[in-house]
């Protein structure tokens, strides 16, 4: 049955479109996506498209936006950064796009950020978590719904030094030798600081080059044994990741590996294997399964074998961002909608308490939901971070 | 300068016009020499402006034309040289448009050159051209090898990076070897792991890993560097020493380090090693050429190659364009030469044009100054004539203008009379007007005229015949008559007299009077309408006629009514006569009756007709009868009304015979004699018979100038109605009486008599008869003259029967009163019908009377039998 739900909404669609007030194609409002289709962050660009695509096809059912089909414009970009500039561009120049919605990587959203500042169009939701989305105070039109790596890893090390009662000085890093590794890292250290732990800077950092699976160096400066690690906080792609965890379990690291949530839950676990038992992936959206209201509506657009966390976080941002439309009074433009959700638009998304934005804080979410891979590879939610204790005592 | 009008006046105009025409002669001489000066100088400036035309101009521009070219190939060297890609100097394009511009220019310079300079200018244009394109191929071959180098250097550089990523990731895993060492050696604390770790591979491999990621690094630079040498001289020695040591010493390095992995212990990293070694073979193999493909050595070796060619083109370029520029300012300043030429010419022109103008105008200006003060003399002379001139026409206008005033004054005093005439013509009311003797109207014609003959007067010959007279026959004999007046045979007032002096038209009368013109042979015509005046004086005769017969009916019904019938019936005998004495005898009869009582129409139109009888013995057509009754029926026609309302619807009683009756009554007398009193009342009274013949009598007199004394003596004589036809005819009596017995006035004076002559009538009733007598003091009946104009039939008759015969009248001239023994007749005849008689009684100069007698018929009797 759920299954059957997207194709319910077609029919929907279908039968809106025999309705008195049906929304006009050409007049169609238009929004702007430039993601992953390709290369090795497909997976991340494939999951926000579907997600978001699928809340689009149930608001159009409903009768759109003003009369106006949501109409979802998506170009590739292959998570290379010069391919976004273009599309960027192509987007607002081509396609008169009003916002640009779910765009996948930090790297792209280095070249995404100035031109949605140049261009005064609202790029909303991009599915990263760096800190250059993240000023203070934040970029007019740069609207984020998830939280930061650096929350993300302050979230990790507070998990694990308050929960789990690590010291501070057994917590290492495997970052990416670039601005997204860096900001996790940034983020582990700040918190660390925040508790107390000066050395913090010292602590064993491995670092391994974009898009190589070159660990060794990085796995080598960990396991130093002058170093006493017990938990590795991991800021990289999948591959990489997945290999240093191999690695570094191959080699006797007795850890926790603990991953942020860019990482690509499904193609870590799915790359790992039975090795992947017990690591770690934090959130930024609860799990797929959990029972909050928005979850339960995401369940209902999206058949089983096509739900994850960042199809889910697709869904979630796209509901944000057509709430955000919606609480526009007067004509529907950029500025409105910008100064709408500036102005403390209560937009709640069924999960919990609804939120609200500032011209202070451009972030819809803040949360952080740690998750494990289980043996059978698939996530589980932590509920306590002391859980984890026993995936430590097992290696 | 224009003459006045005088110029025929004398010889100061002469002297003028001689004067004129030799400056005018002088003037044209002075422009034609101008026009021809012109001439000259425009054909001299013409040919010199076709000069510049012909030749200056179009050299100049294919002197600039071909800098031009020259310029535009001088641009596109630089250009190429400017150009920092191979498509920038392909989009310059051929050459193609200079080229031909500057072929162009040097066709149209042939002419102007020189042989030697034309061939030589056109080989140093070639040349030049051809370096220009030399040049165009070398910085496009310098691009394309700058192009062809960068690339290789490009692949070099990320061999170099692959490389040392490679070498990298051989350093991470010897790293993790070292450090798992370490670890195995802190947890294990074997002394043949710390052997290992001092002497043992992992360390010697990891030196030589460092050793040779330093020298690719090395090697890495030394790339680089080629890039930067600037000269075939560094190439060779960077080439030579540097990047052969760094190439040899990266060699060397790979091979160290691969010599020291067992190949059965590090298989992985020998792979990797191997790997690294062959990158390093695929790099050094990009610095030199392998077969065909040149290295980066000998490509930057090109294009150094390519740059000098390059600049070498571009020395011979400016070589040879300062060459073909230098032979083009020759050409310029040949042509310049001529243009300086030609403009030195020109100014030459100019100026001997603009002296010979100056001297010209200055002649002209002399000319007219000379020409001025001779026409200026002349004007003063001229002025002198017209001043003398002007004196006598003021002198002569004066004169006019005093004659003029006298025209004028005549002239006014002339129209004023004549408007004075106009208007006592006007103000006659009468039709004035002067005619000749062709009829012909002249001169002033009062308004009157033209109102009552205007129609004729407009008409082509018309003359004062056919204004006068409406038709043909009266014309003639106003014409007849017109021409008498001017032949002088018979005194003008004679003439005149002949000619019809009434005339009727368009129901007007007028009446015309002919007098001698003002001028001779002209006639004064005055014409008066009388068209009002008979109308007035007809309409007033009837009104009288109208007044005198209703007083006769108020004043004597009775008679009236009588004579009324008496006419009637005397109308009927004359439709009815057989004879013509009784149309006589009746007519005359109706004559004084109706003269008598009033009807004056009626008693004209019986003299009329009278006279007709008279005249031509013949009885009245039925028309005039019929005409007569009408005019009877007309006079009687207004009075009806008098005579209906109160006939027999009275009698008349006197006084007298009321006191009369009163008295028999009184004294008781007989019934009988009060009957028979009363009965003869329903009789008339004599009395007003007998005033009717009185009044008769009395307007009779007036009417013949005469004066009568009438009396009646009427006895209260009442008459019956038998006696009827008897009163009207006594009024013969009565006018015989007034006509022929009373003499008028004077004759009666002359006589001895009183003027005033008696009448008298009286009326006497005798137990039997009735006697009325009727007896004047007049002149008498001349029994003998009648007797002797009645001739012998007269013999034997008593002077009664004398006097009634017909048409006996004892006066010459026959008037509408009487005159005619016919009246008398009358009076006979009705007498004698009524079975009385008559007598007469005369004496010449003493009077007449005349007595009826009538048989009374008893009127008790007859009263009694009305009475029943």
């Amino acid at each position: 049955m759920p299954q059957l739900l997207p194709f319910a909404g077609l029919l929907l669609l279908s039968q809106a479109s025999l309705a008195p007030a049906t929304p006009q194609e050409s007049d169609s409002l238009r929004i702007g996506m430039s993601t992953a289709l390709t290369g090795p962050a497909a997976a991340l660009g494939q999951g926000v498209k579907s997600g978001a695509e699928a809340y689009f096809a149930e608001v159009n059912a409903a009768g759109g936006i003003r009369g106006r089909f949501l109409e979802l414009i998506v170009l590739d970009d292959g998570y290379e950064p010069a391919r976004t500039g273009p599309n960027m561009r192509a987007l607002v120049g081509d396609h008169d796009v009003f916002a640009v919605i779910g765009n996948v990587g930090t790297p792209t959203a280095a070249v995404a950020v100035p031109i949605a500042q140049e261009l005064e169009v609202p790029l909303f939701g991009a599915f990263t978590g760096a800190g250059l989305l993240r000023k203070t105070p934040p970029d007019r039109w740069i609207v984020n719904y998830r939280a930061s790596y650096a929350q993300e890893t302050a979230a990790m090390v507070k998990g694990l030094v308050h929960d789990l009662g690590l010291k501070p000085s057994q917590v290492a890093f495997f970052t990416q030798d670039d601005a997204y590794g860096m900001a996790g890292y940034t983020g582990g250290i700040k918190a660390l600081k925040a508790m107390g732990y000066e050395a913090a800077e010292f602590l064993p950092h491995g670092r391994y080059p974009r898009n190589t699976v070159q660990v060794e160096s990085g796995l080598a400066a960990i396991m130093d044994p002058r170093n006493d690690v017990k938990a590795v906080i991991m800021v990289g792609a999948y591959k990489p990741c997945a290999q240093f965890i191999r690695l570094a379990r191959k080699h006797g690291l007795d850890a926790l590996f603990l991953n942020v949530s860019f990482v690509g839950s499904a193609a870590l676990a799915k790359d790992l294997g039975p090795v992947g038992e017990g690591v770690v992936v934090t959130q930024v959206v609860p799990h797929f399964e959990s029972d909050f209201a928005g979850v339960q509506d995401y369940r209902q657009l999206i058949p089983e074998d096509h739900r994850g966390f960042v199809s889910l976080e697709g869904y979630l941002l796209a509901r944000a961002f057509v709430a955000g439309l919606h609480g526009v009074r007067g004509d529907l433009t950029r500025d409105a909608l910008i100064d709408t959700l500036e102005a403390g638009l209560p937009i709640d998304l069924g999960l919990g308490a609804p939120s609200q934005l500032s011209s202070a804080d451009h972030q819809l979410s803040d949360s952080v939901w740690p998750t494990v891979i289980q043996s059978d590879g698939s996530y589980g939610a932590i509920e306590d971070w002391s859980d984890l204790r026993a995936y430590l005592e097992v290696h | 300068m224009a003459q006045p009008d005088t110029d025929h006046q004398g010889p100061g105009s002469a002297n003028m016009e001689g004067e004129l025409r030799r400056l005018s002669l002088g003037g044209a001489g002075l422009f034609a020499l101008l026009a021809v000066a012109l001439i000259v100088v425009l054909e001299s400036l013409g040919t010199q402006l076709s000069v510049f035309e012909e030749k200056v101009v179009p050299t100049e521009r294919a002197v600039g034309g071909m800098f031009d070219s020259i310029s535009d190939l001088s641009a596109r060297e630089s250009a190429a040289l400017a150009a920092t890609a191979v498509d920038e100097v392909d989009a310059l394009g051929d050459d193609a448009e200079a080229a031909q511009a500057a072929d162009a220019a040097l066709w149209t310079l042939e002419g102007a050159l020189r042989p030697g300079q034309l061939v030589s200018l056109r080989q140093e244009f070639d040349a030049f051209r051809e370096s220009a394109d030399n040049l165009t191929v070398a910085a496009r071959d310098s691009h394309k090898v700058g192009d062809a180098f960068a690339a290789q250097l490009s692949a070099a550089q990320s061999q170099v990076e692959k490389l040392l990523r490679g070498v990298s990731a051989l350093e991470g895993e010897v790293q993790l070897r070292y450090i798992l060492l370490l670890r195995e050696l802190d947890s294990s604390q074997s002394t043949d792991a710390l052997e290992r770790l001092i002497k043992g591979d992992v360390r010697m491999i990891d030196e030589r890993v460092g050793k040779a990621r330093t020298m690719i690094e090395i090697l890495g630079r030394r790339i680089e560097q080629v890039a930067l040498t600037r000269n075939r001289d560094e190439l060779n020695s960077l080439n030579s020493n540097e990047l052969a040591q760094a190439a040899a010493s990266a060699k060397a390095a790979i091979n160290h380090l691969s010599a020291a992995l067992d190949e059965q212990e590090y298989a992985d990293l020998t792979a990797e090693v191997a790997d690294v070694s062959a990158q390093l073979s695929a790099t050094l193999a990009l610095l030199h050429a392998t077969g065909p493909t040149p290295g980066l050595v000998d490509l930057r070796h090109a294009y150094f190659i390519a740059g000098a060619t390059m600049r070498s083109a571009q020395a011979a370029g400016r070589e040879r364009s300062l060459s073909a520029s230098a032979t083009l300012e020759e050409v310029g300043a040949d042509v310049r030469s001529v243009a300086e030429a030609s403009q030195a010419q020109t100014d030459a022109v100019v100026r001997t044009t603009r002296i010979g103008v100056t001297l010209l105008v200055l002649l002209g200006l002399g000319f007219c100054a000379f020409s001025a003060r001779r026409i200026l003399m002349a004007l003063k002379a001229l002025r002198a004539q017209n001043a003398h001139l002007a004196k006598l026409k003021d002198d002569l206008s004066e004169a006019n203008a005093h004659l003029e005033a006298r025209v004028e004054e005549r002239t006014r005093e002339l129209s004023a009379r004549e408007a004075s005439t106009r208007l006592l013509l006007n103000s006659m009311g009468d039709g004035v007007f002067e005619a000749n003797a062709q009829g012909i109207l002249v001169g002033e014609r009062s308004k009157a005229v033209d109102a009552w003959f205007g129609d004729r007067l407009d008409q082509d010959g018309s003359r004062v015949w056919n204004i006068l007279s409406g038709d043909t026959p009266g014309a003639v004999s106003v014409q007849l008559g017109w021409e008498q007046l001017f032949d002088g045979f018979l005194p003008f007032e004679v003439a005149a007299d002949q000619i019809p002096h009434r005339f009727e038209r368009d129901g007007r009368i007028f009446d015309v009077e002919y007098r001698e013109g003002a001028q001779e042979s002209t006639v004064l015509v005055v014409v008066r309408d009388w068209t009002a005046d008979v109308a007035a004086e007809r309409a007033e005769r009837e009104s009288r006629e109208f007044q005198a017969l209703v007083g006769n009916l108020l004043r004597d019904r009775k008679g009236f009514e009588i004579t009324r019938d008496e006419c009637a019936h005397l109308i009927e005998q004359l439709e009815q006569a057989e004879n013509l004495s009784e149309t006589k005898k009746a007519l005359h009869t109706l004559k004084g009756n109706t003269a008598s009582y009033g009807f004056s129409a009626v008693a004209k139109r019986c003299h009329s007709m009278e006279n007709t009888i008279a005249a031509e013995g013949v009885a009245p057509t039925a028309s005039e009868l019929a005409a007569l009754r009408r005019e009877w029926e007309l006079s009687i026609r207004g009075l009806k009304e008098f005579i209906q309302s109160e006939e027999g619807s009275s009698i008349q009683v006197e006084s007298e015979e009321v006191e009369q009756l009163c008295r028999l009554l009184s004294e008781n007398k007989d019934r009988e004699e009060v009957l028979r009193l009363v009965a003869t009342w329903a009789h008339t009274p004599a009395r007003s018979y007998l005033t009717r013949l009185e009044r008769q009598a009395r307007r009779a007199a007036s009417r013949l100038a005469k004066e009568v004394d009438v009396r009646v003596n009427h006895n209260r004589v009442r008459v019956d109605s038998s006696l009827d036809p008897l009163w009207p005819s006594l009024i013969h009596l009565v006018r015989n009486s007034i006509d022929h017995g009373l003499e008028s006035p004077e004759v009666r004076e002359a006589e001895g008599k009183p003027r005033t002559g008696k009448l008298a009538f009286s009326v006497e009733k005798s137990d039997r008869s009735i006697l009325i007598e009727v007896a004047d003091d007049g002149a008498g009946i001349d029994e003998a003259s009648l007797r002797a104009r009645l001739g012998p039939k007269s013999e034997g008759l008593p002077l009664l029967q004398v006097i009634a015969h017909d048409g006996l009248s004892s006066k010459d001239e026959v008037t509408d009163h009487s005159g005619r023994g016919v009246g008398f007749g009358a009076v006979l005849s009705v007498v004698e019908s009524l079975g009385g008689t008559v007598s007469v009684s005369t004496a010449v100069g003493k009077g007449t009377c005349v007595q009826l007698q009538l048989p009374l018929v008893d009127p008790t009797a007859s009263d009694a039998t009305a009475a029943a």
